[in-house]
């Protein structure tokens, strides 16, 4: 798709650093590249900095550290340092598909009245109990059932 | 994040902004993209948020006249890591923390919604009662709320020796009880049946308490739809 978008893609995270990895090992297999990755460190007292920073030879990793607890804090210093013309967020328990920022992206493009674009959560299975079984059940939104990947 | 109350988000496309309210779907900001743009009239994230930050961003968004629009194929996989008491916090929390929104964004009056069981499942609740009132009271009329209304009266019916209103209130009570927690009943593993209805019963226990004493907190009566949002 021809388009001058600058895209930014932000997380915000405290004390995930393994989880982190994994967020950022499927931003670095997205079809559409992210041209910025600004990870906001939450107050951490783990070793997210060195997660984040792992990765700078794989992504265009800008790594901030906000003293302020809380996910609007943490949001807002995302956007501060960020410097796309989209920002898109990802939680750090999250992993992209690999279509994830391609998809977010081109609704922009074909309307400017878009100032917003959500995608979808669907959830995987990490263990074998029933809570999990019940989460996952009710938890999914929509009605996507099917798993592609 | 908030629960989806009024809606399922499935279909590609746009929300409807011209209807759009704080009760309408939004995007949970685990997965969202905003254009700058937007983001610089509306932005910053309210800081007192404690959870539905990405509601409110929506709601402000949506009201300064900018289109919301779900992409379904931008897939993000939410690892599904809970125990039964993370689980019940969560939603203790969303329910806790809601009021705090429709404080802010001027709720008055009395509304009680009821459920919308439209076939294509575009909405869960529709408003049933709007009125002017002195006091803020929002109230979801769910058949987890409508379940323990009925239980309440059948245990006072007993109490004060009619009988017979007491079984029919405990049958229906029984009834709906059965068809609440259909989706959780597996005839062939009663292990499994015993555990989904009991994490479905504590887990909207926890938000409807969540709701009450976080509405109690910002001076409103508030009780709160269930997380089972399937309609």
């Amino acid at each position: 798709m021809e388009n001058n978008f600058v895209v930014s893609v932000v997380i915000a995270t405290r004390n995930r650093a393994e989880s982190l990895r994994d967020t950022l090992a499927s931003l670095t297999r997205q079809s559409r590249k992210p041209d910025e990755v600004v990870v906001v460190d939450n107050a951490s007292s783990d070793h997210t900095r060195d997660i984040a920073l792992s990765f700078v030879d794989r992504l265009n990793l800008k790594y901030v550290y906000e003293a302020t607890r809380g996910i609007p804090h943490a949001r807002n210093a995302g956007i501060q340092n960020s410097s796309g013309d989209i920002v898109a967020f990802i939680d750090d328990d999250c992993v992209a598909d690999e279509d994830w920022l391609r998809h977010l992206e081109i609704p922009f493009v074909k309307d400017p009245h878009i100032g917003v674009v959500g995608g979808e959560i669907s959830y995987f299975k990490v263990g074998d109990d029933m809570l999990e079984a019940f989460y996952i059940q009710n938890m999914t939104s929509g009605q996507r059932t099917d798993s592609k990947r | 994040m908030i629960i989806q109350i009024m809606s399922n988000l499935f279909e590609e496309g746009y929300l409807r902004r011209d209807k759009y309210t704080l009760l309408s779907p939004f995007f949970s900001n685990g997965n969202v993209a905003f254009r700058r743009e937007a983001l610089s009239q509306v932005a910053p994230y309210d800081g007192n948020c404690y959870s539905g930050e990405d509601q409110d961003m929506c709601f402000r968004l949506a009201k300064s006249g900018w289109e919301l629009y779900f992409a379904r194929d931008a897939v993000v996989r939410h690892k599904s890591r809970t125990t039964l008491r993370a689980f019940m916090r969560q939603w203790f929390n969303y329910g806790f923390h809601h009021p705090y929104l429709f404080k802010k964004h001027d709720f008055k009056g009395l509304r009680i919604y009821r459920p919308d069981n439209r076939k294509d499942k575009s909405a869960i609740y529709k408003d049933s009662l709007r009125v002017r009132f002195p006091f803020p009271i929002l109230i979801f009329l769910t058949p987890f709320l409508a379940l323990h209304i009925l239980l309440a009266l059948a245990i006072l019916f007993a109490a004060i020796g009619l009988h017979i209103p007491a079984i029919v209130s405990g049958g229906f009570t029984l009834a709906l009880a059965l068809s609440y927690f259909r989706s959780d009943i597996d005839a062939r593993n009663p292990f499994r049946t015993c555990a989904f209805v009991f994490f479905r019963y504590v887990v909207n226990l926890a938000l409807l308490l969540g709701g009450l004493l976080g509405g109690a907190k910002r001076g409103m009566l508030y009780i709160s739809a269930t997380f089972d949002y399937k309609g």
